[in-house]
């Protein structure tokens, strides 16, 4: 899908639709802290993100969960990768913003304090909108790149996203020096290559 | 490089276009100099890495840096153009020494001897701008053979009624290992009447010289080769080139402007080097094979006194008639836990190979008329095992809405866990068009400051109607193997990694850009090899046919050269 324009207009659509059951997964059923990711974004923010996050990707007895999977240290070494269009940089960081507008909006308070259903009910409601839908399919985009590259990347440690889901890695997998972004280097050599001794 | 060194051939870019000319040209002796855009990224450097490959712009330019503008039909059924830029839409294939071959996943099909002579067979098609070719099967097959030996190409001969001929009993390499699924899809054709055959490959089933076979490494297409097995350009050409001493390769070298000298005749090309300075070289021979959309755009941005509308264009013809790969895509899955476990286990089997096609549907019946029509090719494999782009795929359910929260993770472990997808692809004519062009773009540059290309690209109604026949087809043989979810997807979306025309060759010099020996009308020293001389597609892939062109086309330049 396109991305959409950078505001929030076609937004409120009311919060008529009742919350799915949804099975309470580990991450509330534990009340543990939030542990806050010291990255790019303000600790609210990032407190917000991780609670998205974790609905959107909650940890359950069988699967990793998005702190196993190091989901928020990959999301914010793509807020801080100059290749990335910034655009789309600041629509991840946007989307944190317009979804506590959202709550303060429909519940006169902020995401956080938000009870478990009521933060569902706020998702639910942004999926309505071109926003929100572009924003959270982004954020489960980054979240799967966290259970699916290759640990090199500092993300699903362990090779847990590969355990979960049966995943067989290709050979050979990436190592240290041929990595994104050190491959990019190659895009910079100013060679003249006369024999393949020089490869 | 030697300070005022004046080159036999200068080629630009160094794709299946220019590998063959590349090779037989330092192979005879010629001092060849090849400017690539991209940079040289060796065996080595390849890994199964996703997050290089495909999550992010490693192996094509950055958007922000390099973007085109796609004009495209809007909802008011005008012609709208936006930056790929802003819509992500992105159009580049691999821009690296080796072009795309390096990432191709190596689907080898020959044209057959009526994809020469389209408009002389079937007749004209309102809208189109269909046109017969200048040279004939006959004048290709020896290259095609050539293709087969130095690129390498496994597979098996299995005579059919569309059978392209052959000068050659069977392919230089015996097919690739199979997985049991082949097997099911001959058994479900034949059930239909239809005929299920080996798929060639450019892949290496066994080791030719430095480069070694296929180890099946699950990840083929959209990823580099870490044994050189598949026949990219730079391992089964331009290596050998270098060997000879013959051949000077400069990586990160874009081209800019090709400049004539006042007498028809191109002198210099000006580059871009790795440090943005600007930079020349002179040639007897200029050899252009930037893939077709960035070829007429380096000919259009080459004008002159001479050539005030661009290089070679001064009958306008540059860009236009640009063609893709008509057809669609569609599939079936097959669930594990119905079958017995051995069966399970081995349709399971990683890295092993599909290798399916159907060449029955080459000309179908229309319909309507009654009458006689150009059809299409059908290719099986299985999706890609790219496990980040296979969960993003699974995002959405079947009514367009997000997945998310426990669903999503059930869904995704069923899916990842029991779940193959079995593909098709369809490949038809894109029929050519005054709606599928390369222009200038006015208002968008590169990082350079150079316009961007401008690329329309309208397709024509009859190119979905074929598709369509065949979809249906295709889609009975998988309900016939027992497939769930069977789907087929016809588009008008250019496939952006099949694209050729741009730069027709022909006889007639008022209509085409190039004679038949895909040298430039007005510019006699101005060769193009790469897909940008076919004014039709043929209904396989491009690349084999590209190739062997490359080879023909250098054979020419050396009788030029002698």
């Amino acid at each position: 899908m396109n991305k959409p324009e950078l505001n929030r207009r076609h937004f409120i659509k009311g919060i008529g639709a009742t919350a799915i059951l949804w099975q309470i997964p580990l991450w509330q059923a534990c009340k543990r802290p939030v542990p806050v990711f010291k990255g790019i974004l303000p600790g609210t923010q990032q407190k917000i993100l991780h609670t998205v996050l974790n609905h959107l990707f909650p940890e359950t007895t069988e699967s990793p969960g998005i702190e196993q999977l190091h989901t928020e240290f990959h999301i914010n070494t793509y807020l801080t990768d100059p290749q990335i269009d910034p655009d789309e940089q600041k629509y991840i960081i946007n989307g944190i913003t317009w979804l506590d507008e959202t709550s303060q909006e429909l519940f006169k308070t902020n995401f956080l304090s938000l009870t478990y259903s009521q933060q569902i009910k706020i998702l639910e409601n942004i999926l309505q909108t071109s926003w929100g839908e572009y924003w959270l399919s982004r954020l489960l985009t980054l979240t799967f790149e966290s259970l699916l590259l290759d640990p090199v990347y500092g993300v699903n440690v362990d090779e847990a996203g590969w355990h979960w889901l049966h995943h067989q890695p290709g050979q050979p997998r990436p190592q240290s020096g041929i990595t994104y972004p050190e491959i990019l280097k190659r895009k910079k050599e100013h060679l003249i290559i006369t024999g393949l001794d020089q490869l | 490089m030697a300070k005022n060194e004046i080159y036999d051939v200068c080629v630009v870019g160094s794709g299946a276009g220019a590998g063959p000319v590349i090779y037989e040209l330092s192979k005879a002796g010629y001092k060849v100099i090849v400017l690539e855009k991209g940079p040289w990224f060796r065996t080595e450097d390849f890994s199964k890495d996703e997050m290089v490959a495909t999550r992010r712009s490693v192996y094509t330019p950055n958007l922000k840096d390099e973007p085109q503008v796609i004009e495209d039909l809007n909802d008011k059924g005008e012609w709208g153009a936006k930056s790929t830029f802003e819509t992500g839409r992105d159009f580049w294939n691999g821009n690296c020494v080796g072009g795309s071959s390096n990432f191709m996943s190596g689907y080898f099909a020959r044209l057959k001897p009526v994809d020469f002579k389209l408009l002389s067979t079937y007749g004209e098609i309102p809208g189109a701008n269909i046109a017969d070719w200048p040279i004939t099967y006959d004048d290709l097959e020896p290259y095609y053979e050539k293709v087969e030996r130095l690129v390498g190409v496994s597979g098996k001969v299995v005579p059919h009624k569309f059978m392209s001929p052959r000068s050659t009993p069977d392919y230089p390499y015996p097919p690739l290992a199979e997985n049991i699924i082949s097997s099911w899809i001959d058994e479900a054709a034949a059930q239909l009447n239809i005929k299920s055959i080996p798929l060639a490959r450019a892949i290496l089933s066994r080791k030719k010289g430095d480069r070694n076979a296929c180890y099946y490494s699950n990840y083929c297409g959209s990823y580099g080769c870490s044994s050189d097995a598949k026949g990219s350009a730079r391992v089964a050409l331009i290596h050998d080139a270098l060997k000879t001493g013959n051949c000077a390769v400069i990586p990160n070298a874009k081209v800019y402007h090709l400049e004539t000298d006042g007498h028809n005749r191109l002198k210099k090309a000006w580059f871009y080097d790795a440090a943005g300075q600007k930079q020349t070289v002179e040639a007897k021979i200029f050899v252009v094979a930037a893939q077709a959309v960035e070829t007429s755009r380096l000919l259009l941005m080459s004008r002159n006194k001479e050539f005030p509308n661009g290089l070679a264009n001064n009958n306008g013809q540059v860009g236009k008639n640009l063609i893709f790969s008509g057809g669609g895509t569609g599939g079936g899955d097959f669930y594990y836990d119905e079958l017995e476990p051995e069966l399970a286990s081995q349709l399971a089997k990683p890295g092993v190979f599909v290798n399916r096609t159907i060449q029955d549907f080459y000309e179908l019946t229309d319909p309507r008329s009654g009458q006689k029509m150009k059809g299409g090719t059908v290719d099986f494999l299985f999706e890609h095992a790219n496990p980040v782009s296979k969960a993003i795929r699974e995002k959405w359910d079947n009514d367009g809405k997000l997945r998310w929260g426990t669903g999503l993770k059930k869904h995704l472990h069923r899916y990842f866990t029991n779940v193959r997808k079995l593909k098709f692809e369809i490949f038809v004519d894109w029929l050519p068009t005054d709606n599928c062009f390369v222009g200038l773009s006015p208002k968008v540059k590169d990082k350079w400051g150079d316009p961007v290309a401008k690329i329309r690209i309208g397709n024509h109604p009859h190119d979905l109607k074929v598709a369509g026949i065949i979809a249906e087809k295709s889609k009975q043989i998988l309900a016939k193997m027992g497939a769930h979810n069977i789907y087929a997807s016809i588009s008008g979306a250019p496939p952006n990694n099949l694209q050729a025309g741009g730069c027709r060759f022909g006889n007639d010099p008022k209509k085409t850009v190039l004679n038949k020996f895909c040298q430039a009308h007005e510019v006699e020293n101005l060769f193009v090899t790469d897909g940008s001389f076919m004014p039709t597609g043929g209904s396989v892939t491009f690349t084999w046919t590209i190739y062997a062109n490359s080879f023909r086309v250098a054979d020419i330049i050396k009788g030029k050269l002698a």
